[in-house]
């Protein structure tokens, strides 16, 4: 690659860089897309997720109990 | 942009969730009603039960640390900072001196945050998911612990919060032309519940009805705050969604705007934060999104103890102020932590961090939870009434 590049001219190197820049800058704005986009599908289990989110004794003693069976196998 | 769309709610779906039946609109004007009620009666029957003397019985918490571990304490006990705030509120109604109510409002603010930090632990058995819920549920906790790192010298030193909590609450009895002394229509509205209450249960004395005042007031505060929330949860759920969807890659301002509006419709900070738990655990959101979130529901959760201190008798203007200084407290450590670039992270970094040490060894979980609103309040409580 960097043999190549000696014979590039330095008009061209401009040019490659810009495309690069501009590929970069699609490829961000594309990821950045992505992302919203399955923030955006999450929300829309807002409901099952706010019961969830509920707090009760029930997760509480599946923590603990998570937690005692770790321990357990550890040792 | 028009994919997007794909993914937000349907109106007229929205519109049937949230409006609620009349039957539930009712219900929640009664209980802000009944709420607003028990904070006039908590101030009463603090005050029939003190008498003069509500400084001297508050002697224990005059240090600064165990005012901040008093609210803690009982805010992780109840769950609920606005449940806390409006008993302090009412209790600032009743004597409670203002530089007393003042770490405690603080100690809300980070005894609160352990209801999505327990809510984090039910992703134990995913260790990268539970890395993430764990962060996003912590970056709070660590948020209101560097807010009272910063904030509670400065009022100790200054009196920094007192006197912004001051000027603001004299905008409404300093002297104005319409001032609330004049025409107060929310304890005009309230006083028929309040004096019958206090005439009923003050016939028992002062000592012993004014207790029982505090009591029932405490009671009623806890009720109506838990099933208006859960009211406003159900009706609400489609607005919130609404506002959620606007935020999204509308940088940190929205997310903070978005975080407070949605705390005000279902009045609970713990129920917004809790909520950024599973989306950050899906990996859907990350923390550096999730925080703005955070910080706007601390602001929100302010509103209720504003709105229980606008109808309360006795000290009033002070009521006005310890409402006004948990809100200044909030957006100023917002704009003080979150607008420094140095500070900006530093709740973040933390948070990921024992996400990850947490995630690798769970009992660090635990350890974390018992020993932050637990072992060294009740530490820091012994050593401040040994000093």
């Amino acid at each position: 690659m960097s043999t190549n590049l000696t014979t590039v001219t330095t008009e061209s190197l401009h040019g490659l860089i810009k495309e690069t820049e501009d590929t970069l800058q699609e490829l961000k704005q594309e990821l950045q897309r992505r992302e919203e986009m399955a923030q955006h599908r999450e929300l829309e289990n807002i409901d099952s997720h706010i019961r969830s989110a509920e707090l009760s004794i029930k997760s509480l003693r599946d923590f603990v109990a998570y937690l005692l069976a770790d321990l357990r196998s550890d040792k | 942009m028009s994919e997007t769309n794909v993914y937000r709610a349907d109106p007229e779906m929205v519109d049937q969730e949230s409006r609620g039946t009349w039957l539930d609109w009712l219900a929640v004007a009664a209980l802000v009603y009944l709420l607003i009620c028990a904070v006039g009666m908590i101030g009463s029957g603090f005050k029939a039960a003190t008498g003069d003397q509500a400084k001297e019985l508050f002697a224990f918490a005059s240090n600064p640390f165990a005012g901040l571990v008093v609210g803690t304490v009982a805010t992780a006990l109840i769950q609920s900072s606005s449940t806390v705030t409006s008993i302090i509120v009412g209790l600032v109604a009743g004597g409670l001196p203002v530089s007393v109510a003042v770490p405690m409002v603080m100690g809300a603010n980070i005894g609160t945050s352990i209801t999505n930090t327990l809510v984090s632990l039910g992703h134990v058995r995913e260790k990268k998911e539970f890395a993430r819920a764990f962060s996003a549920a912590t970056v709070h906790d660590f948020f209101n612990l560097f807010s009272v790192v910063v904030f509670l010298p400065l009022e100790i030193a200054f009196g920094l919060l007192e006197k912004t909590g001051k000027f603001l609450a004299s905008f409404f009895y300093g002297g104005a032309n319409v001032s609330m002394k004049d025409a107060n229509f929310m304890k005009m509205a309230t006083s028929p519940v309040v004096d019958t209450a206090k005439k009923g249960l003050l016939q028992f004395g002062d000592q012993i009805g004014g207790t029982m005042l505090i009591i029932l007031g405490i009671v009623l505060i806890f009720v109506s705050i838990t099933l208006v929330g859960k009211l406003l949860k159900k009706v609400m759920v489609g607005k919130a969604r609404e506002i959620m969807h606007t935020a999204i890659g509308r940088g940190p301002i929205a997310g903070i705007g978005s975080g407070t509006l949605v705390t005000v419709l279902v009045q609970s900070s713990s129920t917004t934060t809790s909520l950024m738990v599973p989306l950050a655990g899906s990996g859907a959101f990350g923390l550096k999104q999730i925080y703005p979130f955070t910080l706007g529901a601390n602001i929100g959760t302010c509103v209720t103890a504003l709105l229980a201190a606008t109808a309360v008798s006795g000290n009033a203007e002070a009521a006005l102020q310890i409402a006004f200084i948990h809100l200044a407290y909030n957006v100023i450590g917002v704009i003080v932590i979150y607008g420094l670039p140095f500070f900006r992270y530093l709740p973040v970094h933390a948070a990921e961090w024992l996400g990850r040490t947490a995630s690798e060894n769970k009992l660090i979980a635990l350890l974390y939870i018992v020993g932050v609103f637990f072992v060294v309040p009740g530490l820091c409580l012994g050593v401040s009434s040994a000093i």
